[in-house]
């Protein structure tokens, strides 16, 4: 039975936290805790950003922030290589996977209130931590998940972020909806 | 004689964890990276069962299903869908083009091989021939009442 009446940040949140949890738990061993807003990897950090969302009656984007060594560690146990013999594709194709299985929960969810909607391919780009660049990059990416030019400007703001310890590196997930 | 698996999906990851997981197993898994080429490997290699994705570019799972079930020389080959849209609108699609099963993603290898077991016979690479599993039974059919 559908008894919510409006989807709301605070449900999409949590289907995200469970989303991630389970598919870093299943598909990579690895348990995912949820950490404080405050945590953040290291400046000298490379990051993957991953870049997904849904359309339909229901529209949402999310842009999951790996760090280099977290989107190595991934891959490696995901597709059982060392990390040396891991290119730069095969990591940047796990954590767009990552992005799609999370969403792809998110979405499921959403649907079965009988929403219409349906989810983007992920785009993954990769930037430096505080690079002032970094931020241009990622809402370009987010743009043409929402297949928009320009900015949107009631999405430009974050609506959520969370972020979540799996094994010893930080994920961070910004949420516009 | 080896059992052929086509993985359709576009993350590499997902099609390299399909491979290993078979491996133990007297299998050839081939891939494709999206939807059009999943058709044109199921035309080449006609596999005994296709695992595919739905959110995918060029064709997306749905489109590539009934594609399959529309062209004659694979219409029959199981399909089982291998997805992260696990919900009643999409798997409900699927099953009007008669799949054969649903996994939801995340996965565990032993879900590929216990949905893949139901459909085909799996025999363990350098298994005796005894070894082998009995085919799966056919559900019998009633008699029908001869004049």
């Amino acid at each position: 039975m559908n008894y919510l009446t409006e989807i709301t940040v605070g449900h999409v949140s949590e289907w995200l936290t469970q989303a991630v949890q389970d598919v870093s738990e299943t598909m990579f061993g690895q348990a995912a805790h949820p950490a404080a807003q405050g945590d953040k990897a290291s400046s000298a950090d490379q990051l993957l950003v991953a870049c997904i969302g849904i359309r339909g009656d229901c529209r949402l984007e999310v842009a999951m922030y790996f760090p280099q060594a977290l989107a190595n560690r991934l891959a490696s146990l995901s597709l059982e290589m060392p990390v040396v013999d891991l290119d730069e594709k095969m990591v940047s194709d796990v954590a767009g996977e990552f992005s799609n299985m999370v969403v792809g929960a998110v979405k499921s969810r959403v649907s079965d209130l009988e929403v219409s909607c349906a989810m983007t391919v992920p785009r993954v780009v990769r930037c430096a931590q505080d690079a002032p660049d970094s931020a241009q990059k990622v809402q370009a990416a987010l743009a043409v998940i929402r297949g928009s030019a320009g900015p949107r400007t009631d999405a430009s703001a974050r609506a959520s972020q969370l972020a979540f310890q799996v094994g010893a590196g930080l994920l961070r997930v910004d949420l516009y909806f | 004689m080896s059992k052929k698996i086509l993985t359709v999906d576009d993350s590499k990851m997902v099609r390299m964890i399909v491979t290993s997981t078979f491996q133990p197993y007297d299998c050839v898994v081939v891939g494709a990276a999206d939807g059009a080429e999943g058709v044109e490997v199921a035309l080449k290699e006609r596999p005994d069962v296709i695992f595919l994705d739905i959110t995918m570019p060029v064709l997306n799972g749905i489109e590539t299903l009934a594609k399959i079930r529309e062209t004659p020389e694979i219409a029959e080959i199981p399909v089982v869908m291998l997805t992260a849209e696990s919900d009643g609108q999409r798997l409900g699609m699927a099953d009007q083009l008669k799949v054969s099963g649903y996994i939801a993603k995340p996965f565990k290898g032993e879900q590929l091989i216990e949905l893949t077991k139901g459909i085909i016979p799996l025999v363990l690479k350098g298994a005796p021939p005894s070894a082998a599993p009995p085919k799966p039974q056919l559900p019998k059919l009633p008699v029908p009442n001869r004049p």
